[in-house]
Formats: C-alpha cells, sequence, structure tokens
C-alpha cells in the first residue's frame, strides 16, 4: 500500500489518497490493430494513425512498473462475433456507408470481428500471462461484458486508463466507470484519439466541475508517485 | 422513408423510419444543479419545451431524467444529491411524459430508462438537455452501445463550456457518426410534419 497521490489535475489522485496493488488496476483500451495498426479499421477510414500509435510507448513503461508492483492489469478488445448477431443494425450500416464495413475483408482480416488480425492487440502492450482481456461489442466496456463481475470480484476501487480513442471507447468506459464509484484516473500521453482537438477537449472535460468524471496526469507523475 | 437531410454526418434516422411510436425526446440533465452551470440554459430551455411540445402532438413520448449522485462517492455539486435543491428538475413535465430516475451522468445507469424505453417500444432517440458534455454525452454513449438510433439536437444541448460542447458534437460525427448524427430543432420540427411514407428498410448503400 502506498500512501501517497498523483500530482493530477483538478485534484491529487486519488480522493483517499492510497494507491494500494492489491485494490487498483491498470485498465489498457482497446490497442488493436483495427484502431492502431497498419491495415486496421481506423487506417482503412483514412484516420492518421501516429495519432491513436502517440501512447503506446509510454504505455509499455507505465505497464512494465505496475506489473512489477502487483497490480490487476486489464486489457479491452471491441470487436463482434462473427456472425454479427451482436452488432446494432445501424452501428452496421454506418461502417458500411463509409467504406469500412463491419465483418467486410480489409488487410487484417475481416474488419472488427473477434479471432481476425485486425482485432488482437498489437504487440507492444500485448498482455501477458495471467492477465484479464475483456471482448465487447461496444464503446464502453462495462457494457454486455463481465468487466464490473471481475473487478469487484478483486475488490477493485481504483482504476488507471490508458488505451485509445481518448473521445470514444476510453472516455465512455471512464464515465461508466466513475458512475459505478471507481476512483478514475487517465493517464494524458497514455492516450490517443483520431482527431487532435477531441482528444484535448476529452482530456478537460474529465476535469470539469472539481473532475465529474475522475482526474488526468501525465504517466510520469504516476510513476513518480509509485516510486517506479 | 422520412429522413432529415441537414443532419452530420447521415441523413439522420438510418433506417427512414420516423414514427411517433418508435420515437422519444429524451432530456437529460434536466435538474437546476446542471442548467445553473450552463451556458445559454434559458434559451435551450425555450428550444426543448417548443419541440417537447412538437412530440407530444404527433404522439411520441418525452421522456426526462432525473439524475442522483452515485451514494458513497467523493462528492461534487453533479451529479446532485437526491432530495437536494439542485436534483430539481428544470423541466416542467407533462402527465404523458415519463420522468426517469438514473444514478450518476448517465442516465441509463442506476435507473429503469433502458426497460422504460423498450417497454413502449422506443428505439429511435432525440437528446437535449443541460450540462451537455456531461449528461447528454454520456446518455447518449450508453444508447448508442445498446442499438438506439440516436440524433442530438445541437441547439437543444446547453454545455458547461462552449469550447467543449462543440468538441461533444465533433466527436459524434467521426468514423461515418460513432454515436449517431447531430442536427438542428428547426430540421426535426420540420420533418415531424412531413407526411410520412413507407419505410424502406432495404436502403443500405
Amino acid at each position: 500500500m502506498i500512501t501517497a497521490t498523483v500530482d493530477a489535475e483538478p485534484y491529487p489522485w486519488p480522493y483517499d489518497g492510497v494507491i494500494d496493488p492489491a485494490h487498483t488496476a491498470l485498465i489498457c483500451i482497446d490497442w488493436q490493430t483495427d484502431f492502431c495498426g497498419p491495415g486496421g479499421y481506423v487506417d482503412a477510414m483514412g484516420y492518421d494513425l501516429s495519432l491513436t500509435r502517440a501512447g503506446l510507448e509510454p504505455t509499455q513503461k507505465v505497464l512494465a512498473a505496475v506489473r512489477a508492483a502487483g497490480w490487476t492489469v486489464i486489457h479491452t478488445r471491441e470487436g463482434h462475433r462473427p456472425d454479427l448477431s451482436d452488432c446494432p443494425p445501424n452501428k452496421l450500416w454506418r461502417s458500411k456507408r463509409i467504406g469500412a464495413g463491419i465483418g467486410d475483408a480489409g488487410p487484417s482480416g475481416r474488419i472488427l470481428v473477434r479471432g481476425e488480425v485486425g482485432w488482437d492487440i498489437v504487440p507492444e502492450v500485448a498482455p501477458v500471462e495471467g492477465e484479464i482481456v475483456i471482448d465487447k461489442p461496444g464503446k464502453g466496456s462495462f457494457y454486455a461484458t463481465d468487466l464490473d463481475l471481475i473487478l469487484r470480484r478483486r475488490g477493485i476501487t481504483h482504476l488507471v486508463f490508458t488505451g485509445i480513442t481518448t473521445d470514444v471507447c476510453v472516455h465512455t468506459t471512464m464515465r461508466d466507470a466513475n458512475d459505478r464509484g471507481y476512483e478514475c484516473l487517465l493517464l494524458t500521453d497514455c492516450t490517443g484519439a483520431t482527431d487532435y482537438g477531441n482528444y484535448e477537449a476529452a482530456l478537460k472535460m474529465v476535469t470539469m466541475q472539481g473532475g465529474v468524471f475522475g482526474a488526468i496526469a501525465p504517466s510520469s507523475a504516476l510513476l513518480a508517485a509509485i516510486g517506479a | 422513408m422520412t429522413v432529415l437531410d441537414s443532419t452530420v454526418p447521415y441523413p439522420w434516422p438510418y433506417d427512414g423510419c420516423l414514427e411517433p411510436q418508435c420515437l422519444a425526446l429524451v432530456v437529460a440533465g434536466a435538474q437546476t444543479a446542471w442548467a445553473a452551470r450552463s451556458c445559454r440554459a434559458a434559451e435551450v430551455a425555450t428550444v426543448l419545451l417548443t419541440v417537447a411540445g412538437a412530440m407530444r402532438d404527433i404522439g411520441a413520448r418525452v421522456v426526462v431524467v432525473r439524475h442522483a449522485a452515485t451514494p458513497g462517492r467523493r462528492s461534487g455539486v453533479v451529479p446532485p444529491a437526491a432530495g437536494s435543491d439542485g436534483w430539481r428538475l428544470a423541466f416542467d413535465p407533462r402527465p404523458s411524459d415519463l420522468v426517469v430516475d438514473a444514478v450518476g451522468v448517465d442516465g441509463f445507469h442506476g435507473g429503469p430508462l433502458d426497460d422504460v424505453l423498450r417497454a413502449h417500444g422506443i428505439d429511435h432517440l432525440v437528446l437535449g438537455g443541460f450540462g451537455h458534455e456531461a449528461t447528454v454525452d454520456s446518455t447518449l454513449r450508453s444508447a448508442n452501445d445498446r442499438g438506439y438510433e440516436c440524433l442530438v439536437l445541437r441547439d437543444a444541448v446547453a454545455p458547461f463550456d462552449e469550447d467543449l460542447g462543440a468538441h461533444a458534437l465533433s466527436s459524434v460525427t467521426m468514423s461515418g457518426g460513432i454515436f449517431g448524427a447531430i442536427g438542428t430543432s428547426t430540421a426535426l420540427l420540420s420533418a415531424l410534419a412531413t407526411p410520412r411514407t413507407t419505410p424502406d428498410l432495404e436502403a443500405v448503400p
């Protein structure tokens, strides 16, 4: 147990001043080829991959530090069943309309389909033996998954987030976690979005109204707080 | 087939099915705590009343979400504590409206919103409200993951901060409409006044 706080905005995180490896988890959101690898879904839509890949290197350092400290590490992946039975029809329609249809053949296999090459987590931040992987059909990591059950079963109360994209899957998951009473911190250099302005705005939104969704800090501040 | 041709990034709704029995206006953050901290609250309240009136006139539901703070959580001003002054409604519901309680910022969390919408056969949502980047945006995200077809009315949302509100709208339009579409109350009101034709479900490009 570490009685210390991270130099975060808009308040020193966590609110209770305790970072206990037994009650803290690192959540790595959707570091999948579909979102940050060549030939994935985001690449197929023509977005600049360097924006979603920017957080990979700092996330590797954080992963090494929290693994050494004994934290729970959880990875998430967005993807659908091969028969697309868990894909809402409007989500499918929108993806086809912009030429990156979910389930259609892409350079890394069928887009956003579980088991395909594009759906897997990129090697830089891949899960190691014993880490939990959550498969989700939506943007949020709590809806239609067993994430909440697993966190409560382990007694996890504090969550630190990395991943992509900041304004979509990371924000949705952090908002959901915050409503469920988890104390949340987003690492600003360990996340990215397809639009830089939306990345910056998503970070600021966390700090609204005294920290309506939790707090934000660079990974260096977290590493300093836990003595890594 | 009825769609709003001025919505972005696609003509909403995707299935052209703008039927009153499937449609609801969801007013998120409909309380004094959110409204008091929002820009353009009075102006947005007027737009919400106009849209609500048009929805009631065609027989579509108006759903008012009342958020309360998560018990035991570090306390903040928003969401307001249940029963506090800030928790009181800032939007006056009519008898046909549905007032739904939620725990947290997301209107779907800790309350019956999903059950209520499904029980009424509603799967198309028009969203507005106060504390836009928080309440409307969180509720939109949850609705979209659940398969609801969502439209955010840019003139019916009052943000904490104008710049952050604009970015929240921008995020909706990414990747071909990652959470749905955005439009104006004028476009919606005009479409609701247009006679509807048979939906064309084969219209996938």
